[in-house]
């Protein structure tokens, strides 16, 4: 029994206080961190010093709107466990009441960032699948008493669950009672997987490197934007400065800066790496997941099978060759919070991992029994089209005119385009299997995403222009965490007996889909 | 009901007859065309005060590209709309709802009624004007998966609504 009783208001750690403040602190820092930068360049520039005093005074005071402000929501901030709803009070000029019934809760996630550990608190979220449902978040909690809550909520919900269960089936008591004797059993979690710091260089040095330097390249220009808006002119003689010498030096530098870029994308998806996915650990049991991660901020799952919607991994060659993949887990998430949330990536999954997990997922995977759907060439020849010859020719429109040597950017373009499309056509394929859909894509590396049938949420058809001319058509599949599986190009004919199939394999479906 | 996994023989399956769709009601079409025509008047109005009070002074052909490329996409807006509104139908049936557009692109939606998260009909200033309204059924599937059917009678969109609520409460 723990030693919490949550049928009381209960508030949150006092160690919280400091995080509220923080918070207010970061949300006014991030709103007006140009200004403050302004005010330190200018600390000791003359003309300011007639305004620097209310300027300090101005800061002292929004310091102390904060403290105050940090105290009152610390003071009204309540939650309980009361008639089979998780009840959360907070807000002291605007009063704020939320509730979850147990059987809204989908799952219950312990996080903590790096201030919650010296502070040593964490913060639990509470989910709700669908779209009018939000989730519920309380940040500055014991790490004891946030697990005690989890317990006890899950233990509530499960309660909930397996009274229902034997509500809808009477006859079944006696083998319902010994079925979950099994599941009390089976909720051991079973260690699946364990990436310690050799697994996690591995895993850093065959990312994509070139997206990361991209990465790069776009921070940098974002941030080069926000500060060009303060030290305009300054930037500006710079820029002339920086013109001069890249000219000066050319396809040298112009070498060296990429060698720099690519450089500093390998040290950067290492660092990326170990930060979101050091020590991670996957475990499991008969109904779900749980999955831990993080250096600073540690991050940890619980994940019930019935509630991952679209199964995922990728591959690339260099992956491929030491035998290990990244497995994403799609979950159904309501529409107020972030995509990037929805899925869980799991890298560095070895073949055998893989398996594993994929037999917990499709229990009665069959392989031998698929139908194979594969798109027409001039799905090919579109993408060619798009992403070959369109710039293609802008950027002849730009250059040629001027210099001939510019057509060596474009045909190489389009020869480069010409193979991505090539490799992209031939990857992409889609199976149909007894209960679920199969898609593959990627050109150099290959992605893989399996689903359910009775997950599908919507079914499109579409024919565009080069569809219709040539009698063909694309089937979206959507689902409820956001991805959607589609049939590219296939046979008119087909595709509309497949649309009625995938409907009526819906329609007739009784399983839930989260 | 029992749930069989028996192979289904796809000639036996319900069909979707284009014949069965119902058209959206004709004022839909001037509504459409309306909205469309503001927006760009808006755009105009906003050139023109760009003109009058910002002091622009463009070459000739500048002046003549901004307004006929505007001319251009308004025109090419009514065209997509008129030859789309021919395209635009609903069709419900016992297990869910389809919905067809598109006049270049073909487009069909279909939600099952067990995956249909709420509805609600929308009814903008214009739309009681002309008495026309807007049905949306949300999925889980985000906003690509959604199906907005515009150009419906009030009275019509509200029993077409009712009989989806009722069909989606025989799921739970």
């Amino acid at each position: 029994m723990s030693n919490y009783d949550f049928s009381q208001p209960t508030r949150q750690a006092l160690a919280g206080l400091i995080l509220f403040w923080f918070n207010g602190a970061r949300v006014v820092v991030k709103n007006a961190w140009a200004l403050f930068l302004v005010f330190f360049v200018n600390i000791n520039n003359e003309r300011f010093t007639s305004v620097q005093d209310y300027v300090y005074l101005v800061l002292a005071g929004l310091t102390l709107i904060l403290m105050v402000h940090a105290w009152l929501f610390y003071r009204y901030f309540y939650f309980s466990i009361e008639q089979g709803e998780l009840l959360i009070h907070k807000g002291y000029l605007k009063k704020v009441k939320l509730s979850i019934p147990f059987e809204r809760i989908q799952n219950i996630n312990i996080k903590q960032n790096l201030l919650q550990r010296f502070l040593r608190v964490v913060s639990i979220e509470v989910d709700t699948a669908g779209s009018s449902g939000k989730e519920l978040k309380i940040i500055g909690l014991k790490r004891e008493q946030a697990v005690a809550l989890k317990k006890e909520l899950i233990e509530l919900k499960e309660a909930l669950l397996d009274a229902t269960e034997e509500n809808e089936k009477p006859s079944e008591i006696a083998l319902g009672a010994s079925e979950k004797k099994t599941v009390q059993t089976n909720s051991d979690l079973v260690p699946l997987l364990h990436l310690d710091p050799v697994d996690l260089i591995k895993v850093g040095i065959t990312e994509n490197h070139l997206k990361s330097s991209l990465l790069i390249v776009a921070v940098l220009i974002g941030f080069m934007q926000q500060l060009s808006e303060i030290f305009q002119e300054r930037l500006e003689a710079m820029e002339e400065q920086a013109k001069l010498v890249l000219i000066g030096a050319g396809v040298q530098l112009i070498l060296i800066l990429v060698f720099v870029l690519l450089a500093a994308g390998f040290v950067f998806s290492l660092i990326r790496v170990f930060l979101s996915h050091y020590n991670l650990r996957m475990a499991r049991n008969q109904r779900q997941y749980a999955i831990s991660m993080g250096l600073f901020n540690k991050k940890e799952w619980t994940i019930p099978f019935r509630k991952i919607q679209v199964y995922e991994w990728k591959t690339n060659p260099l992956r491929d060759r030491m035998n290990f993949v990244t497995v994403y887990l799609h979950q159904a998430v309501s529409k107020e919070i972030h995509a990037q949330q929805t899925k869980i990536q799991v890298p560095g999954v070895s073949l055998n991992k893989r398996t594993q997990i994929e037999k917990s997922l499709f229990p009665e995977l069959d392989s031998s029994d698929y139908q194979e759907f594969r798109p027409n060439a001039i799905y090919f020849r579109r993408a060619w089209i798009i992403v070959g010859w369109i710039p293609a020719i802008l950027l002849s429109l730009n250059y040629f005119a001027i210099q001939y040597w510019a057509a060596i950017p474009v045909v190489s373009w389009l020869l480069l385009s010409y193979f991505w499309s090539r490799l992209n056509y031939r990857k992409r394929l889609f199976r149909i299997g007894r209960d679920l859909v199969q898609e593959r894509s990627g050109a150099i590396g290959t992605s893989w995403e399996w689903m359910y049938l009775y997950k599908i949420q919507a079914v499109r058809l579409r024919r565009n222009i080069w569809e219709r001319r040539r009698k063909l058509s694309t089937i979206f599949l959507y689902s409820a965490s956001g991805e959607v599986l589609s049939i590219p190009y296939v046979d008119s004919a087909e595709a509309w007996r497949l649309y009625q199939w995938f409907l009526y394999r819906i329609e007739t479906s009784e399983d839930s889909w989260m | 009901m029992e749930f069989k996994n028996d192979a289904v023989l796809l000639e036996e399956l319900p069909v979707i007859q284009d014949a069965d769709f119902h058209k959206l009601v004709p004022q839909q079409r001037w509504l459409s065309l309306l909205n469309a025509t503001i927006f760009f008047a808006i755009l105009a109005i906003g050139l023109f005060a760009a003109y009058f009070w910002g002091n622009i002074e463009l070459p000739l052909w500048a002046d003549w590209t901004i307004w006929g490329t505007l001319l251009f996409l308004w025109l090419l807006r009514v065209l997509f709309v008129w030859k789309g509104f021919e395209r635009k139908a609903y069709l419900l049936r016992e297990h869910d709802m389809v919905y067809r557009s598109g006049w270049l692109t073909h487009r069909l939606i279909t939600i099952p009624f067990n995956r249909i998260q709420h509805s609600e009909i929308r009814q903008s200033f214009l739309g009681r004007l002309m008495k026309i309204a807007r049905l949306k059924i949300y999925t889980a599937g985000g906003d690509q998966s959604d199906l907005s059917v515009p150009g419906l009678d009030p009275e019509k969109a509200s029993e077409i609504r009712n009989f989806i609520i009722r069909r989606v409460s025989e799921h739970e």
